[in-house]
């Protein structure tokens, strides 16, 4: 599961930058983290991999990154998704530092769209390839006047755009990127987790970095800080939940992949986290294995 | 028994073999060379140093052929590779007024000092497919080269002529130290100098700057432009060496420039007088130059005491949305995986549905 | 250029030893009150501890305006910093990204340094401050992001008003100073996000 260490490419600087952009990004992730939850503007580059494809996360780790490091890259959960494999291969490379897909193992986790289900433990650092890192993009298209929002810390917009959900579903539709507020100052995008994973963020021991490399902005989350999902006292924030465990290990406290098996309403429901899965399987946890029908598909 | 989806890097490595099969295309006929792109795709090779950042005809080409001929993707590599280059020097402004002409034209003036030279261009072409290019080696016609020696050494720019009686905004030097924004090293901010704003389009899509030129040709934001001149040609490059502590010429590149100028009516505080734009590109990137210097003057608006009404006048819009390599990148991001996120998007509108069955069971439709 | 004879030594390997001692000290301004050692071997220029050395060459550069206190403005000290790291020297602290006082006699007060603005916080100085011990001396709690609960930081050779300046700062955030001591090849920081309860 650990690939060991090996000379890094030819020709290139460790870990691609050349050393005053890491400086300048490394100056800008000690801001971010002296700030929590503020988006510190920084020098973003093109990478050798397109933008929008997690050069943020790219850029963070390049700057962080040394060779006594484990590296884990994580895809939706996965290790094996084409661009998790395509990323953990570009370390690799420029690196040549040990990777790994055991969550435990690795120092620095770089990740798009989830968090581990594993509870990340001090001294891991985990980043966060972010596409829009602006909490408020969605209700304030301007960076001009979002900027002053942040400033004045005027967050009215984002409680009435989550009650107008509330009054027209009769819940807050939203998913996943759902907002929080760092250490009750800057709210925050958390990047398109699902909601199920936001709670995993309060103060957890790890570091969390964030990077967006196209809209270049840097931020953080130190260990033990507060992260809260905003909502409403007469609607608490809740989380995804399945009628279901997962297929493969059974696991019932895991967010669930839906894993379509046949074209009349077969389904089945495995982890997301194929290394947590994997570890359960290990220990000997069996799910049920079998496809199963959703009643309201099959109906149709 | 189901079986998660192995086998990425397997994928990858065969996808990899799979482009370089396609671009290769037959193998029966003969490889394109560097030099055969650089000699006669010369103006791919211009737009992609332009939007590229990166002035090396060499490394744009290779960019073109390794992209087969996409342009953006030729662009987004020679980015990348900008990326690990060191920056050695920062050079002396370039003066084009002592541009070794190739072409100048003016549709301000009939006729000027230095005259209206042509030079090589589609202008006058008649759009016809010639037939004759479809075979190799067909003679082409010798161009005179005779009055080359008849272009003066230094061409008076047309804006320096309308600077001369005093039309024209005058072009204020930045107080000392002059040193340009790099967008590449300090992100854009608004509201954004003009430095900035001259970098942000000069790296911009071409065809983005076009269309956001042409909405404001047809009124959505006019700026009444005229073509004072358009230039192109070769330019010396000098640094300063600390050692040395004078300038000495690193080289030539081309350049294209465009001074747009535009009636101003006046307003409380200012006399009424002719205002610029400026493009620049590398190489001979006319319409790229075109455009850039009427969205240079379009997003001036503001400054000039009017309201910005239209996309072209909005500078947060044109700068935030004008760099393709960007736009190109997080389109196409839509194709990476997102079910994770769709998974949560599934729970919850079934969740909506089943909701909305509940307080209308005569209608269990998903409120849209 | 000068010649290398005449310049202090900057990192032998200056990839990895750059990133070694920036991994610290992000470590320890991710724990507010952590010890963190910063394991580089370069000379020193007194009167600047090993530790400051470290983090200038990791951070510092043309793009970093920097202050030096009185004592730190010395030829081989600026001769260094020319050298390696190309920082233009402030002579108003005011205007420095990085302030390095050698003593806690020789900083300016925290209030007239860079302390960012609402709208960009992240434009406030980092106050690189000599002490003479980390770990032992006087002990201040310290609460907030990075600590769980509340952690204890002894420091000797830091006086009353410096803990009362930094405190007065706090009702500031997010605008404020970000401060890391220095004692030898030790570092311990301080950031804004931290209430001193001295
Ligand atoms: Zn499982």
């Amino acid at each position: 599961m650990t690939n060991a260490m090996r000379e890094p490419l030819a020709g290139y600087n460790f870990a691609y930058l050349d050393e005053q952009m890491k400086r300048s990004i490394r100056r800008a992730i000690l801001k971010a983290v002296a700030v929590p939850g503020y988006q510190v503007p920084f020098g973003s580059r093109e990478m050798p991999l397109p933008y929008g494809w997690g050069t943020g996360g790219i850029q963070v780790t390049a700057s962080i990154i040394g060779a006594e490091d484990v590296l884990k890259v994580i895809d939706q959960g996965a290790d094996d998704t084409t661009n998790a494999v395509s990323i953990r291969q570009f370390f690799a490379r420029t690196t040549g530092v040990a990777t790994t897909e055991r969550t435990a193992e690795a120092t620095i986790i770089q990740t798009r769209h989830r968090i581990p289900e594993r509870p990340l433990g001090p001294g891991q650092i985990i980043v966060y390839q972010v596409p829009i890192p602006e909490p408020l993009r969605w209700v304030e298209a301007r960076e001009t006047e979002t900027r002053k929002m942040h400033a004045l810390q005027e967050y009215g917009v984002m409680h009435v755009k989550l009650y107008e959900d509330i009054a027209r579903f009769g819940c807050i539709n939203t998913s996943y990127n759902y907002p929080v507020l760092v250490n009750g100052r800057y709210l925050m995008a958390p990047s398109p987790i699902p909601k199920f994973d936001n709670p995993k963020m309060d103060r957890n021991p790890a570091l969390q970095l964030f990077g967006a490399g196209r809209e270049k902005r840097i931020y953080a989350v130190p260990p033990f800080t507060s992260v809260k999902s905003l909502d409403f006292e007469d609607y608490p924030f809740d989380v995804q939940h399945w009628d279901h465990c997962c297929a493969l290990c059974g696991a019932a406290d895991s967010y669930l992949d839906e894993v379509v098996t046949d074209d009349r309403g077969g389904r089945m429901f495995v982890c997301s986290d194929t290394d947590y899965c994997g570890e359960r399987r290990t220990a000997g946890h069996v799910g049920a294995g079998t496809p199963v029908a959703l009643a309201a598909e099959a109906a149709e | 028994m189901y079986v998660a989806v192995k086998g990425g890097e397997t994928a990858i490595r065969n996808a990899h073999a799979l482009l370089a099969e396609e671009r290769r295309g037959d193998p029966a006929v003969p490889e394109l060379t560097l030099e055969q792109v650089k000699e006669q795709m010369a103006l791919a090779v211009d737009r992609v140093m332009t939007e590229g950042s990166l002035y090396d005809r060499d490394l744009a080409a290779l960019a073109v052929k390794q992209a087969c001929g996409d342009l953006i993707e030729a662009v987004f590599l020679l980015r990348a590779y900008r990326t690990t280059l060191p920056r050695l020097a920062v050079s002396e402004p370039v003066d084009t007024a002592t541009m070794d002409i190739r072409r100048r034209v003016s549709a301000t003036y009939k006729d000027l000092p230095g005259g209206q030279v042509l030079g090589p261009t589609f202008d006058y072409t008649h759009r016809l497919l010639d037939f004759s290019l479809a075979e190799t080696g067909h003679p082409q016609e010798k161009p005179a080269h005779g009055d080359a020696a008849a272009i003066p050494e230094r061409m008076p720019k047309v804006v320096d002529v309308l600077d001369h009686e005093g039309l024209i905004e005058r072009e204020i030097a930045p107080p000392e130290p002059a040193e340009a924004t790099d967008l590449t090293r300090v992100p854009l901010d608004f509201p954004a100098g003009r430095d900035a704003r001259l970098q942000n389009l000069a790296r911009g899509d071409e065809g983005f700057l076009l269309a956001l030129a042409y909405s404001s040709q047809r009124g959505f934001g006019s700026a009444h432009p005229f073509a004072g001149e358009i230039r192109m040609g070769e330019v010396a490059v000098e640094i300063v060496p600390e050692e040395l502590g004078f300038a000495i010429e690193i080289g030539d590149i081309t350049l294209t420039e465009c001074d747009m100028v535009s009636q101003f009516k006046g307003s409380a505080t200012e006399s009424p007088k002719f205002t610029r734009g400026y493009g620049l590109s590398f190489g001979h990137c006319e319409r790229k130059a075109m455009a850039m210097a009427l969205v240079d003057r379009t997003l001036r608006t503001r400054e000039l005491g009017g309201e910005a009404l239209y996309p072209a006048q909005d500078e947060e819009f044109v700068l935030s949305h004008s760099d393709n390599v960007e736009a190109s990148g997080f389109l196409q991001h839509l194709k990476l995986p997102h079910y994770v996120d769709f998974q949560g998007e599934l729970v919850t509108v079934r969740h909506l549905k089943a909701e909305a069955a509940r307080r209308r069971p005569e209608q269990a439709e998903i409120v849209p | 250029m000068r010649p290398a004879a005449t310049v202090l030594g900057g990192f032998r390997h200056p990839v990895h030893d750059s990133q070694r001692v920036f991994r610290g000290v992000l470590d320890a301004m991710a724990h507010p009150g952590r010890v963190v050692g910063l394991d580089a071997a370069v000379a020193t220029a007194a009167p600047l501890h090993r530790g400051t050395v470290a983090l200038l060459l990791a951070l510092a550069d043309f793009e970093t305006p920097l202050w030096l206190s009185p004592s730190a403005c010395n030829d081989a000290v600026l001769g260094a910093i020319r050298f390696h790291c190309g920082s233009p020297i402030a002579s108003d602290p005011s205007g420095a990204a990085f302030v390095v006082a050698a003593t806690a006699a020789e900083r300016p007060r925290l209030d007239t340094l860079g302390l960012g603005s609402d709208l960009y916080p992240e434009r406030a100085a980092t106050l690189i401050l000599q002490v003479d011990g980390l770990g032992v001396g006087r002990e201040i709690a310290l609460a907030g992001p990075g600590i769980d609960g509340t952690a204890r930081l002894a420091v000797d050779g830091l006086d009353e008003a410096f803990w009362a300046e930094r405190h007065a700062l706090e009702i500031l955030f997010p605008r404020g100073l970000d401060v890391i001591l220095v004692d030898g090849e030790a570092v311990a920081a301080v950031p804004r996000s931290t209430a001193v309860e001295a």
